[in-house]
């Protein structure tokens, strides 16, 4: 069953259209979610809530477009309401510590020499962590932009919210990272 | 913003969340029994209003018959009417047990 197909499953009531739309998009979109909330429980909580509200409101979905930015606009929405309602948005709660230092070495590239490797290790960690310090609204923009890979105009499609202040919020986040990572010439 | 810090952060972000998210999540499964163990909230109801709609007959079997079972809901729907009009008729008693 293709995307189309399934859609049009489920605007016709039949919950079983969901199981394809869940098949490709559940993992990208639990990751996304994570990226803005940090705690991958409450992503999974997130994403499934998201996909039993796609499912309620599929009519207000026009099917000429691709569900994929649609449904992830809406996960990332979701879990910034989510973190900001329950304000469990403490950074890195979902790593233990002690995990932290060794999850990021896990994922620093294994080729570089030495100093590089640890180079990168801190610089990662870096970006991390100052990630974690933006607001949850900053933070969904740069995951939207950077992960998703969703242009400016995708960002505000949909949201009753104007290009500009899309813009806006890219700018400051942009901005924030900057100050907290000082790159340093990399 | 430089490109090369653009694409630091892409993966930076690419790399965390393939860490601690797993390729096989089985988000079907997970989702259905989501759907079996409560009903799906609509997040504009209010709480009192969503008891309210849960208590009655006929939210329960407009509940059911979104996912499944037409007949269970109908049967489920009479019932509760029924147990609820007994319940609030001025002068009835239910004795249970």
């Amino acid at each position: 069953m293709n995307e189309a197909q399934a859609i049009e499953r489920l605007k016709q009531g039949d919950i079983g259209g969901l199981e394809p739309l869940v098949n490709q998009y559940y993992v990208r979109a639990v990751r996304a979610a994570f990226l803005v909330t940090r705690d991958k429980s409450l992503a999974e909580d997130v994403v499934q809530n998201a996909f039993i509200r796609a499912y309620e409101r599929i009519d207000q979905f026009d099917p000429e477009r691709s569900f994929g930015p649609w449904f992830l606009r809406s996960v990332v929405n979701e879990a910034i309401n989510t973190i900001s309602r329950d304000r469990r948005n403490i950074s890195l709660e979902y790593i233990a510590p002690g995990q932290e230092e060794k999850l990021v070495e896990l994922i620093a590239d294994p080729h570089p020499g030495p100093d590089q490797f640890w180079d990168e290790v801190e610089l990662r960690q870096k970006v991390w962590e100052a990630l974690g310090q933006l607001s949850p609204p900053q933070r969904a923009a740069i995951v939207q932009r950077y992960y998703l890979g969703l242009s400016e105009t995708e960002m505000a499609d949909r949201e009753q919210c104007a290009p500009g202040t899309v813009k806006w919020r890219l700018h400051s986040a942009r901005q924030r990272l900057r100050t907290l990572i000082s790159f340093g010439g990399k | 913003m430089k490109k090369a810090q653009e694409q630091l952060i892409t993966r930076v972000l690419t790399d965390y969340a393939t860490q601690v998210v797993p390729d096989d999540l089985d988000g079907w499964a997970a989702i259905q029994r989501r759907l079996q163990s409560r009903a799906p909230l609509a997040p504009a109801r209010s709480r009192r209003l969503e008891v309210g709609y849960r208590l009655s007959g006929a939210g329960a079997a407009l509940q059911m018959g979104r996912t499944w079972d037409w007949q269970r809901a109908y049967q489920l729907g009479l019932g509760l009417t029924a147990l609820l009009g007994l319940l609030f008729t001025p002068g009835s008693q239910v004795v249970l047990g």
